[in-house]
């Protein structure tokens, strides 16, 4: 019988995070979930998904920071096994125009979605080399490939992450790993339905062919076919996810 | 339960076909330009194309989807 593999979902209590884990779960791997130092529910979230029959392994972790990642990724390998799958999820935003947004607000944005994703696949990838099996999923959006009014810090770095996904995916193609990025358009996470229904009507549903948001699940399917076996001749890609909302 | 159908075309062809009437000097070449080392096999690519007629597809519309081995990355 093969042998369970492990994936880390970063932000893994989070909106798209909880689907991404659960979802994963119900196929069969041994999911690892870490969440934000800050994060004071996190063990509600835990018996919560206890009570609905998942064992989550959950870890407190400062994706930004370099020195947590390594310390944390080094644990997690100790306790529960070699990271076969790394999903960074992570992602906050600090939406404001150019003109409000002060050297913090950038950083903040750019250290939490984009340097994350170097900070923790930096602490697996060996590993994935040397067993010649690896999948790294990076999560990024649409706003990174089109823009956004309002978010030059989280498109920058959502737009940085494809090209730290397509270097990678060139080193490592001939080790059995595979990196990729997802790029998912509105999604019906708490975030974006707690959006004022008059302006999810008037200003972002009109952008969607498909006229409605997506459905957390369906980003988790996606990543779920990535994960695969069958999945082994995709890499340096870059999959859209959003209802018809920006096509190139 | 509602029956779905799916209608291929070529569906008797086979991604292979064409593949081994190149010269083995020139597919040397080509699989070499292959950041993974190798051609696709067909399932891999019939995998995607079943992934994208699955439910959970659903908001996936209006995508290029490379799956080429690393050869092209947009």
């Amino acid at each position: 019988m093969a042998q369970q593999k492990i994936a880390v979902v970063t932000g893994g209590m989070g909106g798209l995070g909880e689907s991404i884990s659960t979802k994963m779960a119900d196929a069969g791997y041994k999911v690892v979930v870490t969440y934000s130092p800050s994060n004071t529910k996190w063990k509600g979230w835990i018996d919560e998904m206890k009570g609905k029959g998942y064992a989550f392994g959950a870890y407190p972790v400062d994706v930004a920071d370099f020195d947590d990642a390594a310390a944390k990724v080094v644990q997690i390998q100790k306790e529960i096994g070699a990271i076969d799958i790394l999903v960074n999820n992570a992602g906050i935003t600090r939406d404001m125009t150019f003109k409000k947004m002060s050297k913090a607000d950038w950083d903040a944005v750019m250290h939490t979605n984009l340097d994350s994703c170097f900070n923790m696949t930096k602490q697996v990838m060996d590993g994935m080399v040397e067993r010649n099996w690896g999948r790294v999923i990076n999560v990024s959006s649409v706003n990174g490939q089109k823009g956004a009014f309002g978010q030059t810090n989280y498109s920058a770095a959502k737009a940085g992450i494809h090209g730290f996904t397509k270097a990678l995916a060139l080193e490592v193609a001939r080790k059995g790993v595979t990196i990729n990025t997802i790029s998912p358009g509105y999604i019906g996470t708490k975030m974006v339905t707690a959006i004022p229904k008059e302006i999810l009507d008037s200003k972002i549903l009109p952008q969607i062919p498909l006229g409605r948001l997506g459905k957390p699940d369906e980003v988790a399917g996606l990543i779920i076919y990535l994960c695969s076996e069958e999945a082994a001749f995709v890499t340096g890609a870059n999959i859209s996810i959003n209802g018809g909302q920006h096509m190139y | 339960m509602t029956r779905r159908v799916a209608l291929v075309t070529g569906g008797m062809g086979g991604i292979g076909t064409a593949v081994c009437t190149i010269q083995k000097d020139l597919l040397d070449k080509l699989v070499a330009g292959i950041p993974i080392g190798r051609m696709a096999q067909p399932a891999e690519i019939a995998a995607l194309v079943a992934f994208l007629a699955s439910e959970e597809a659903g908001y996936i519309t209006g995508a290029n989807i490379a799956i080429n081995g690393g050869m092209y990355m947009t």
